[in-house]
């Protein structure tokens, strides 16, 4: 299932790692890069929680989104590798939301070769 | 009465509610096993969810931007074309422009960092050529390269993962863990601001219950911890910090087990190179340019000749493909033009076409330049390398004076056997043997005894040693 943002962008639902009768959150985590150059999301992790990604990932083409449900918590310490051998891209930016909630940025960097691997936190 | 009753029960409830609170909590040490626990228990399953995705579909080949990988980037398709020589992202100006005396072609895509596909592929030439000429030149070249996004797509194995060694590395974290929360975590104050991260740090050293949407996880808790000791202005908390410092970065330079770690920069360019350099990369490229003859005014000395005025000398349009693998590359184009051979001659029309080939890679160095069949990346580079080429060119005019009699209408041919040296992946240049014919036009004399006829023939020449430098 997936859904498209006001930008265009599609988002991708996937598993979360909600448990039932347990609270959940819903998290939307974006990421963006400035070349028109494809990119593969192949590891999400939301509070030590793998989140399983559909196939070998997300691949996007100047940026990417997915949603998941996650156990509810105050803070998500959200994990990610971004993977694109062989090339070079540039002002990456991680941003994230609660649903319904403010986009928060995660992460950035100015330029990353090949794997961007980094995390960070939504309050 | 009432009012009274109602103390007695806030009170109670309070004293229940305290007596609720201490029950459900834990000591840090509870607390931490507790956590190490579920971050065993959830790694374990992403591993196994790992063990469980399916082999990776064969990669399609797709069009593609050259990716920044100097390493296995053809090499120039054809010098006289400006069309896709040299390395059009790394160096940006090139300077193997055929018959320059001095000229650059650049990309302005590449040096305005734009971030424009089409825009980076187009590179402008400007030239001024051994007989007063200028030349303008237009190109764009595309390659198409496998999609290679993912690890396994490149060849690489899964990472190997030590789950018991990570549990280690928990029990060693343990004692910083329940310090921190004993020495420090435990007398921080409620904060105005932030109180649910408070709570967190708290619920998560065991001081606090459990609640429904507050049950940090291990690195939710260490950061919880992190953000309220270093937002406490309490002095008792900074010098309890202080005390336990050694801990407190211990704890804080928890990095969690992760499963892709070994997919860092290096090893997924490696096996970017090697993959693309097994599966082979096709070129593609259009170019034009046009050779002016100078403009010149003032004084004339012959009125029976005119003076250049900045006339089409020659303009070509090319197509351009070609196909490198493992080191070898076949590079063929076909073109159309005009050129006239003297200033006083009409624009003629000719077909151009060239074929070359490079191949038989051998390394120069000990180093071999592949090693089980897998390109051999050293630190990141290709070892030093050369290969044997040939290549010709011939241009074909549509239709041709009287007075030229060449085979098949013949009004250039260029052959050459060369060497490419591959130095390092910023500098690669060709030695070469070309043998070169072009036409030249022997005047008309009538005034002559017996009487001179105009001639169109090819002239030859053999040039023993040329060095063009591919990349700088």
């Amino acid at each position: 299932m997936s859904e498209l943002q006001p930008e265009g962008r599609e988002v991708f639902q996937v598993g979360g790692n909600e448990v039932p009768g347990v609270a959940t959150d819903t998290i939307e985590v974006s990421i963006a890069w400035d070349e028109d150059a494809e990119a593969m999301l192949i590891r999400l992790v939301d509070n030590d929680v793998a989140i399983e990604l559909p196939g070998h990932g997300v691949p996007g083409r100047r940026g990417l989104a997915v949603t998941y449900r996650a156990a509810a918590a105050v803070q998500h310490v959200i994990e990610w590798r971004l993977t694109f051998p062989g090339r070079t891209l540039t002002e990456l930016v991680c941003s994230g939301r609660r649903a319904g909630g403010q986009r928060q940025e995660l992460n950035n960097a100015d330029e990353a070769a090949s794997v961007w691997a980094k995390s960070g936190v939504l309050s | 009465v009432t009012r009274h009753w109602l103390v007695v029960a806030t009170l109670a409830l309070a004293l229940v509610g305290a007596l609720g609170d201490d029950a459900a909590a834990d000591t840090p040490k509870q607390r931490f096993a507790d956590l190490k626990k579920r971050i065993l228990a959830a790694k374990e399953k992403e591993l196994e969810e790992r063990r469980q995705q399916p082999d990776e579909p064969q990669v399609p080949l797709r069009l593609e931007d050259v990716p920044d990988n100097t390493a296995v980037t053809t090499r120039a398709l054809d010098p006289d074309t400006a069309g896709n020589a040299s390395s059009r992202t790394s160096a940006g100006i090139k300077t193997d422009l055929e018959g320059v005396e001095a000229g650059v072609s650049l990309n302005p895509g590449v040096l305005l960092s734009l971030n424009n596909n089409t825009l980076r592929e187009l590179s402008i030439s400007i030239a001024s050529l051994d007989d007063s000429r200028s030349r303008f030149g237009l190109a764009w070249s595309r390659e198409i390269a496998p999609t290679l996004l993912t690890p396994a797509s490149v060849g690489l194995a899964p990472c190997k993962v030590d789950l018991p060694s990570f549990a280690e590395e928990l029990d060693r974290l343990e004692s910083s863990f329940e310090t921190v929360c004993e020495r420090v975590v435990q007398i921080i104050p409620q904060p105005a601001n932030q109180p649910e991260v408070w709570f967190s740090a708290q619920i998560a050293c065991g001081y606090k219950p459990k609640q429904d949407g507050n049950d940090p996880g291990l690195t939710e808790a260490i950061d919880g911890i992190g953000k309220v000791v270093e937002g406490a202005r309490d002095p008792r908390v900074r010098g309890a910090m202080l005390a336990s410092k050694a801990f407190y970065d211990d704890l804080m330079a928890f990095k969690p087990l992760d499963p892709t770690s070994c997919y860092g920069e290096k090893a997924l360019q490696r096996g970017y190179a090697q993959t693309a350099w097994a599966a082979g990369r096709h070129r593609i490229g259009l170019s034009a340019n046009i050779d002016l003859l100078p403009r010149v005014f003032g004084f004339n000395p012959d009125p029976d000749m005119t003076l250049p005025d900045g006339d089409v000398q020659a303009w070509k349009a090319r197509a351009e493909y070609a196909f490198a693998r493992r080191g070898n590359e076949l590079a063929i184009s076909a073109g159309y033009g005009r050129s006239r051979a003297t200033a006083n001659d009409e624009l003629s029309g000719t077909l151009s076409t060239s074929l070359s080939f490079t191949g038989l890679p051998r390394a120069l160095t000990g180093e071999p330049l592949e090693t089980k069949g897998r390109l051999n990346i050293i630190n990141g580079k290709l070892p030093a390398h050369f290969a044997l080429g040939a290549s010709v060119r011939a241009d074909f005019a549509m239709s041709p004076p009287a007075s030229q009699d060449t085979f098949l209408h013949l009004s250039a041919l260029e052959a050459a056997l060369f060497v490419d040296f591959h130095v390092t992946d910023e500098l690669s240049f060709r030695l070469g043997i070309p043998v070169k014919g072009e036409i030249v036009v022997r005047d008309a004399d009538a005034m002559a005894s017996p009487p001179v006829e105009e001639k169109r023939a090819l002239q030859w020449t053999l040039q023993p040693f040329v060095a063009t430098v591919l990349k700088i």
